[in-house]
Order: structure tokens, then sequence, then C-alpha cells
């Protein structure tokens, strides 16, 4: 079954001779279940696609149909909303709320929407997290592995349609990053749970199922 | 270190909304120092002037003889001597004031001092020599002599003698003299024995001399020369340190050679502050409250934008420290900061202040200058500038300092990977579980963020705790104020009074042929002692307010119950009492029936006014009262009313209300004549053409002196306010501003996975619920504590009930919950301008 599907996606910043073609009338598509890596230079213009993909960013042209809904039909608010059900976020700098703590900064996605949080599945994630002991802390008392691992939980909490995750080893060291890995992997073998993650790490994009390689706005290899 | 001076002079123009609200914020705590200062400053000097025009300068009153005058002259204290001399009483011939049958002579003895005393010419010039004079003005309208500039006069002068004694006192023959012991006359006129005869010549006519040199009960008109001296003489003395005017006194006193020793106190007040210990401890706490504000508000303000600034810049300092610039170096810049923040706002500030008096000025004279003697005199307050530079100066290094301190204290590696201020932990989170029920998670993020930034959430509240306190207390001040001394005027429908015993009938018909008369009142109080002696007929109330322990007696010195009750009788001349009839919907003709007014105003415990009745007389009830001889009265009352008749409005006590038509036998001499005109200034002046001797009391002239004193005392009030609560809002928006710019890049977060801008407001509308309610509990109940102080203060003496000031605590709430959205909202406007991906890449290195 097709989760995702990008059309003639294309993004351009400034005008006249500024213009620069963040990416250039990409298309291509992700199957539920899968695990895509998404790898290229830095200016390549991934991190670009990723927020187009995560409803975040405005596209100059094209389209993204996040399980055959054409995101940039919808209104702002319903976007927000979509987004927050459907798309789970992981940041290279985990942009935790600094004021909640782990167990809150996991559960807000489905707080926001008034859901009641089911122990056993906050538990069942907290446990692949690892972060048992922690969840009452606030994400200044985490290390980083830790904080990434929050991140990670706050993207799984609603089950959403897509993960996406932006470098998220970048700012880890190496034992964190494989540890970060696994857990992306686990999600994804466990829960089916689709994942595209952004990297220039072409180790870690190995694990992927299936790699995309972008240069200059283009995909130049699948 | 020159570039670093340049990256400061280049973030404040880039954080150009910032700095220009910090620099308002100085300037505005600077100015109004200045501006207090200087209003107090042009105040005491207004005073003064006015009363060194009225009393002249000098400290000291002494009376003295040559003999000791000496002793004077060689006082180190003193630095100047004016003397007076009396030369003696001489009689006026053809004085129409039997009270002033005299002239009476001094001699300034020096002529130069004579522009250091308050004699203030109207026509001709001072005496150069002892053969011309000066005369007061009141010769001519008082005594209706009509002396002229060239005139000469013969005087017999001499001291005045009565039964062998000397007259010493002012009084034209005192009742002492007159009578002796068992009060039989011994002596019916007084007679001067003359010593000196000379003769002047008029240079000059002076307003009135004050009270100071030509007394109230004086027998004599005061003229004026010069050169002459006696033994009986006033020296005026100027004092070297008026500070010490007490002790000198005193050691004067001591030496046991001067008679009398006065102070000017309308001088001394003035000129060193000297007044009662009641008087100046009230001044020094109204004083201390205001400086407290102001510099409370000041302080916080200032020292909050530098902290605010220095936060927004601990990435750039942590860049700078890291590309090597020295803690010393930080320090440095943070100063700067506040020395080009000072160098602008503190000269703009002073000016502000001080132009800010000057327009002060300006529209006091032009509302109140009419019926103040003088004009206001604009004066610069060097003492309040001082205290404005230098309380801005401190305030800005104090505020700078510490920042400085925190700024060098940054170091490189935290402030390039956290932007966190405050270390935080989640104890000082814990929100209460109600707060998530009721406004969800949303809510908790809310109540988080306040208790996360608790010092600058302080600071917020704090600002508008104060603006709330300083709005309600202020208000009751108002309020009070006015409820004593205002709105007295302002409710009568009539615009003239005339309330004397002096107006014979026939004036009394002159007045009313006058033209602009558009309607009158006439009420005769009878002169007939009336009481009630029945006192069956007295109420619980009157019992207790009447008749309980309200008579003196003196053979046992206490009180005792008193066993009647005082009736007023007023009669109505017939075309007035129809009115008052008319006015109170009676359209019968009673002819000899009486009304009787009797309702009081009781305060009850709750602080609710009443009607109260002290007699239980009904409608077409029969009264009796009895004069003074006992005669008895009957009245047959038609009926009972609250409205008591014109004129006597504000008179308590019982009236019966009779037609003079049918009671010509009681009237007495004292009238009461109400006047409405439109042009009741013409008919005050038309009036006094008749050359009557009774005082008229023109109401819609107080009532707009009133008006005017309101006007002037709201503008001082309410601009006091305005300015405390502009110094706040700086304050307020500088934090807000501040804190949301702070966590933009939490707002992007939430927004990026998922907030709504619904929700997202939602979440901000309730960080404003939270400061507001906060700031609002504190600040209501600091201002209800305030506003009951006042009360405490003004009620000395006065029986007035405690109103909650419901209005100033529904207005501030109305103003704090506008003020705190329009910051909120103006931010969240700016942030919601930004695109999400930016702010969250714009912290990625």
């Amino acid at each position: 079954m097709e989760i995702l599907r990008v059309e003639n996606l294309t993004k351009t910043y400034g005008k006249g001779l500024n213009k620069v073609i963040a990416l250039d009338n990409v298309s291509f598509s992700v199957e539920k279940g899968e695990f895509v890596a998404i790898i290229g230079a830095s200016g390549s213009g991934k991190s670009t696609l990723m927020h187009l993909i995560g409803g975040v960013d405005k596209p100059t042209s094209g389209k993204v149909f996040i399980d055959n809904c054409d995101i940039y039909n919808l209104k702002d608010d319903a976007l927000c909303i979509f987004r927050r059900r459907q798309v789970g976020l992981i940041y290279q700098f985990y942009n935790l709320i600094p004021i909640l703590t782990v167990k809150e900064n996991i559960t807000l996605p489905s707080k926001l929407d008034n859901k009641e949080i089911q122990s056993e599945k906050l538990k069942e994630i907290i446990n692949l997290l690892g972060l048992e002991k922690r969840i009452n802390h606030l994400p200044n008392e985490l290390s980083g592995g830790e904080q990434q691992r929050t991140s990670i939980g706050r993207a799984l909490i609603n089950e959403p349609a897509l993960i996406l995750a932006d470098e998220p080893t970048g700012n880890l060291d190496s034992k964190a990053s494989l540890e970060i890995m696994e857990i992306l992997k686990t999600s994804n073998k466990k829960y089916k749970q689709t994942i595209i993650m952004i990297t220039h790490n072409l180790e870690l994009a190995k694990d992927a199922d299936r790699i995309i390689k972008i240069s200059d706005g283009k995909i130049v290899e699948e | 270190m020159k570039i670093l001076i340049e990256v400061t002079k280049k973030n404040l123009k880039l954080n150009k909304k910032r700095t220009i609200v910090t620099i308002i914020g100085i300037m505005l705590s600077v100015s109004l120092i200045c501006a207090v200062g200087g209003m107090v400053a042009s105040f005491r000097e207004t005073l003064f002037q006015g009363a060194i025009y009225q009393e002249g300068y000098n400290h000291l009153i002494i009376e003295t003889n040559r003999k000791n005058l000496k002793i004077l002259e060689n006082n180190r204290d003193i630095k100047k001597i004016m003397n007076i001399s009396n030369l003696g009483y001489s009689t006026l011939i053809g004085s129409q004031n039997e009270y002033k049958p005299y002239l009476k002579l001094l001699s300034v003895e020096t002529s130069q001092d004579f522009l250091n005393f308050p004699f203030h010419l109207l026509k001709g010039r001072y005496p150069a020599n002892q053969n011309e004079v000066i005369i007061s003005n009141s010769i001519i309208t008082n005594g209706r002599v009509n002396y002229e500039i060239g005139d000469t006069i013969k005087l017999n002068l001499g001291t005045r003698y009565a039964c062998g004694k000397k007259v010493l006192e002012n009084h034209y023959l005192p009742n002492d003299y007159k009578y002796d012991q068992d009060g039989k006359v011994v002596c019916e006129d007084e007679n001067i024995v003359v010593s000196d005869t000379r003769e002047v010549k008029i240079v000059g006519i002076i307003e009135r001399p004050s009270y100071t040199y030509e007394e109230y009960s004086e027998a004599g008109y005061t003229i004026i020369t010069t050169n002459l001296k006696s033994d009986d003489l006033k020296s005026y003395v100027i004092l070297k340190n008026p500070y010490n005017y007490e002790s000198i006194q005193r050691d004067l006193e001591d030496s046991n050679k001067f008679q009398k020793i006065k102070t000017n106190s309308d001088i001394l007040h003035w000129e060193i502050f000297s007044f009662s210990d009641s008087t100046m401890s009230m001044l020094l706490t109204v004083s201390a409250i205001v400086i407290l504000i102001i510099v409370v508000t000041s302080i916080f303000c200032i020292r909050n934008s530098f902290a605010i600034s220095t936060l927004e810049k601990t990435k750039m300092y942590g860049h700078l420290r890291s590309i090597g610039a020295t803690k010393k170096q930080i320090k440095k810049m943070v100063l700067t900061e506040g020395l080009i923040l000072g160098l602008i706002a503190i000269p703009l500030g002073l000016f502000f202040g001080i132009l800010a008096d000057y327009i002060l000025v300006i529209i006091l004279n032009y509302l109140i200058g009419d019926f103040l003697n003088t004009n206001f005199i604009f004066t610069l307050s060097w003492l309040a500038i001082l205290i404005a530079i230098f309380l801005g100066i401190v305030t800005i290094y104090l505020s700078s300092i510490t920042s400085a301190r925190k700024a060098s204290k940054i170091s490189p590696i935290e402030a390039i990977r956290n932007n966190q201020d405050i270390k935080i932990n989640n104890k000082k989170l814990k929100t209460p579980k109600i707060i998530e029920k009721l406004f969800n998670i949303g809510g908790v993020i809310a109540y988080k963020n306040l208790k996360r930034s608790k010092k600058k959430y302080r600071t917020t509240v704090i600002s508008l705790v104060v603006s709330i306190f300083t709005f309600i207390a202020m208000t009751t001040f108002m309020d009070y104020s006015f409820d004593l001394t205002g709105a007295y005027y302002q409710d009568y429908d009539y615009d003239l009074i005339i309330s004397t015993s002096n107006l014979k009938d026939e004036d009394t018909k002159n007045i009313l042929y006058l033209n602009n008369i558009d309607d009158y009142f006439l009420v005769y109080e009878s002169s007939n002692y009336m009481a009630i002696k029945d006192l069956d007929h007295v109420t619980e109330y009157g019992y207790l307010t009447h008749i309980k322990e309200s008579e003196y007696d003196q053979e046992t010195n206490t009180f005792k119950d008193s066993k009647e009750i005082n009736l007023s009788l007023l009669l109505l001349d017939d075309k007035s009492f129809k009115d008052y009839l008319k006015e109170n919907k009676i359209n019968k003709d009673i002819k000899n029936q009486a009304i009787l007014v009797d309702y009081s105003l009781s305060y009850e415990e709750n602080g609710k006014m009443i009607y109260k009745r002290v007699l239980d007389y009904k409608d077409n009830n029969l009264m009796t009262a009895y004069d003074i001889n006992n005669q008895e009265f009957k009245f047959q009352i038609y009926k009972v009313l609250k409205e008591k008749p014109k004129g006597y409005e504000n008179n308590n006590g019982i009236f019966l209300i009779l037609n003079e038509k049918y009671y010509q036998d009681l009237k007495g001499n004292i009238k009461t004549l109400t006047l409405s005109s439109k042009y009741s200034d013409n008919l005050e002046n038309e009036i006094k053409k008749l050359q009557l001797d009774i005082n008229i009391v023109n109401i819609s002239k107080r009532a707009k002196e009133e008006k005017s004193m309101a006007i002037v005392f709201s503008i001082f009030f309410y601009g006091f306010i305005a300015v405390i609560t502009l110094i706040g809002v700086t304050n307020i928006f500088n934090t807000i501003t501040a804190n949301m710019t702070l966590r933009q890049k939490e707002f992007a977060i939430l927004r990026s996975i998922g907030v709504t801008k619904k929700e997202f407001n939602r979440m901000i509308n309730l960080e404003i619920l939270f400061y507001s309610i906060k700031s609002l509990f504190y600040g209501i109940i600091l201002g209800l504590i305030g506003s009951y102080l006042i009360y405490m203060g003004f009620t000395n003496g006065y029986e007035t009930s405690y109103v909650v000031p419901f209005k100033a605590i529904i207005i501030s709430i109305i103003f704090v919950v506008f003020l705190v959205t329009m910051i909120m909202k103006y931010s969240i406007s700016r942030i919601n301008k930004q695109n999400i991906i930016e702010t969250i890449r714009n912290d990625n290195i």
C-alpha cells in the first residue's frame, strides 16, 4: 500500500538572479512499512524535501500525498492537526519542550488531541526507548542520546502514518547513534512503522530498505 | 576594544524597539522625578513669593526699644535689621468707621527699607523724608475720607489714654477699660494725650497693609513716613541662617530684654519648611510614598530592561568569548550599553520633565490663576534635577553592572549550546492537577512557562501590582479629598446667597428691583428661641442624639441630659413659601399651617446613610412649642418634609417653616436671600454698587473655582498615575516581548508537532489569564489596604463611611487584561509571522 506519494515537487527561494532552486521536480513514492534513507551532501536539498513532506514548509509547485491526502490542499489548522496525527518528526537537535518532562514531551501530541493516554502503549514505547528511569526528568537533565530517544517517543506516540527523521544521529556519538538506529529499525520491524530518514552518513543509510540519493535538488539515484 | 563598542552600538540599533522602549522607560522615570520635584519647587516658590508679597521678607519680628536695639545689632546671627517706629495716634477727621477713628503714624527708619516691606503702592511713591507719608488705601475705601496725593495732613500725635490708663493694645477702647468688675460703666471714652504736632504731605497710596502691620482690630489707619525714630519700635529681622530661628528666638527671649518676639511663620513655612509636627509628618509621609513609588517602578523598569537585553545577547557574548574577548571586555560592553542609553535617556527625561512642569504651570495659571492672588511661578528645582540624574545614573549603573557580571560569566560553550538562562528542575515546575483538568495540556504549558521564568514573571506582576495599587489608592484619595472640599457648591440651584442681619427691608426691595434676577427666595429667621418640651414626642434616635447628655452643667463640670429640643423657625415670604410648597408638590394654599422639616441623615453601622426622625409628629398633628419666656405656641403641622428651604441645605436641625405673612410678630433680623441669575457676576457687581454692609457669596463662581480645582487635582493625580503606569507598561512590554522572543523556538516546535494556531493562541491567552489574575489579586488587595489607610487618615473628625472603590477596581481589571492582551497579541502576531523551519533551523549550527 502506498503511504506517501511525492509529485513533481519544486521549491525555489529568492527571485531573479538570486533565485535558488532547492528542489527540482522531484517525484517518488513510499510503501507502507518501508524504511527509506535519503542521502545527499550538504545543500543538496534533502532537508527541504523533508520539511515539505512534513508539511511545515510550502512548495513552490507540486503535490504531496500522505495516506492519499493532498496535504497542501488542507487549511493551515487542518494541516496542523493532520501533521500531529499522521506525521512524526525527529530533528537533529531533538527540539523538546524544555519545561516538560520526558513523559509529558512524549505524550504531548496525544494530549493535544485530548486523547486518553493508553498506559500500556506508553509503557511499551518507554521500554522500547529504554527511558524507564528518566520519565520524570526534564530535557536539560538528559544526555543527547536520551533526548533524541524522547523525541522518537514523541514521534511514535500517535502511531503516525509516517516518521520523518532529519539527521537523527547528527549530533550524537557513535554509541548513541547506534542505539537510535536500533530503535528506529525495531519500530520499523515491530510496528510496521514507515520511516523516512535523512542522513549524509552512508553507513547508517545501509540499514534502510531503500536509499534515495539527492544532489542539486534532484533525485540522482535510487 | 573599539570594535566591541561598535558591536554594542550596532546591537542597540538592531534591537531598535527594545532600545527605544528602554530609553522611554528611563526617560519617564527621570522626567517624573524631575517633574514632581519641579512642581513641588514651583508650588513652594509661588507660596514663598506670595508670603513675601504679603508679609515681607524677614524671619523674626521683635518688639523693642532704642536701648535693647544694640543687643540685636551686636547679634552675630542676624543679617539685617529693619526698624519701624511707632509715632503714635492722631485723630482722623471725618472717619466714617466708628471703630477706626485714628491715624497711626509709623516710620520706616531707613527709607531704602521700604522695598523690603510689603507696602504696595497703588499710586505715587515712597516717602523720602519725615515730611512725606504714604497712606493706606482703606482710609479712602473704608474710612471714606477722600485724601489724595499732594494733600497735607496735620497730625496731633500722642498716646491713647482711657481712665488714666494707657491703651496699649490696638483695640479701640477694650471692654476691661469700659467696665469694672461688676459690669458698671466706668469710662465712656478715651482720649489722646498729644506730644507732637507735625504736618505731612501725602506722596503715595498703598494697599491696606497685612494684619502683621495693621491688625484686624487696629483702631487707627496706617500712614507711614521715614527717617523718624521713637522709642517704641519693632525690629524686622533677617537671619543669617533661618534654619536656626528657634534657638535664636529662644536665646533672645531668655535675655528678658524683649517683650514680644514673633516669627514670620509664612516665610519660615516656605523658606525652610518649618511646619507643625503633624503637618510635617504628613508632608513627609506623602512625599516618601510618592518617591518610593517612583523609585521602585523606575528601578524595576531599568533593571529589567538590562537583564533582558543581556539575556537576549547571551549567545552573542558567548561567541565573542569564544573568539577571545576577555571577561573585562564583555563587562565593558554591557556598561557601555548602559552609558549610551543613559546619555540619551537622562537628558531627554530632564527636558521632558521640565517641559511638563512648564506646561503644567501655564495650565495652572489658566485654570486657577484668576482666584489665586498671585500667579503661579515656574521654577527649576536643581535639587530635583540632581536627584533625577543621580537616581538615573545609579539605577542604570547598578542594573548594568549586575547584567555585566552575568554576561561576563557566560562560558562560550554554554552560550553556544544552550540558550536556557535558568537551570530548571522538575520540582519547581510542579503543576497542580486542576490546571490540566481545567485547561488541558495548553494550560499546563502556560502555567509551567510562568513558573519557569519566575523572575521575569515576577517583575511583570510587580509592575502591574504597583500600577493597580497606585491607581486604586490614589482614586480613593481623590474621592475623599473631593468629598470633603469639593462638590460643596455644585448642587445648588441658585447663584448668589446673602445671609445677614444687616439687610433692611428696603435694601431687600432695592436688591429685588435689580435687573438680571431670574428668581429669588427669601427666608426670615425667627429671633424667638423655640423649643419642644414635650419629650413624649421625641423618637429613640432623637433621644440619643439630642437629649442624652447634651447639656453642659458648669457646676458639676459634666454633661447632663437636656430637657428640650431646639426648634428653628423659618419664615418664608409669601412668594417663597408658595414656591417651596410647589417644589414639594403641595398645591394647596395652607396659609397659617406649618411645614415640619425633621429628617436627619444618619450613618448606620453598615456604612449606609439613612434618614431618621427626631420627633414623631406626623402630618396634621398639632405641635406645642415654648419660647424662652415659657410662652406657649401652637402650630398646626400640614406636612412633614425632608427638603430644607433654599439657603439652608447644609444646616442641621429641626425646622418649622411658616408663611411670613401670617406670623409677622415672629420675624427676626436674620435674612437669607438667594438669587438665581444667568448673569450672576453682573448681578453681584450691581448689588455691591448699592454699598450695603453685606457679604455676598457667589455660588456659581465658587462652583466654577471648585471645578477648576478639581481639574487641577485630577491633572496632577491622574498625570502621576499615567506616568507611573507608562513606566510599568514599558517594563511589561520589555518583559513579555523578550519572553516571547526567547521562546520562539519552542513555539516553532509546538507548531511543528501539530499545535494549531487556535490552540496556540489559547495557550498564550491562558498565560495572560494567569498573569492578570495574580497581579490583580495582589494589586487589588494592596490597593484596598492603601485606600483604607487613606480613608482612616481622612476620616479623623469626619463622619464618612468607607466605600470600597469598586469603580477603580473594575477599571484596573479591564485595564490589566487589556494591556497584557495587547502586548501578548503584539508578540504573537510577530511570532506567527515567522516561518517554522527558519526558527527551528535558526539555532542549529
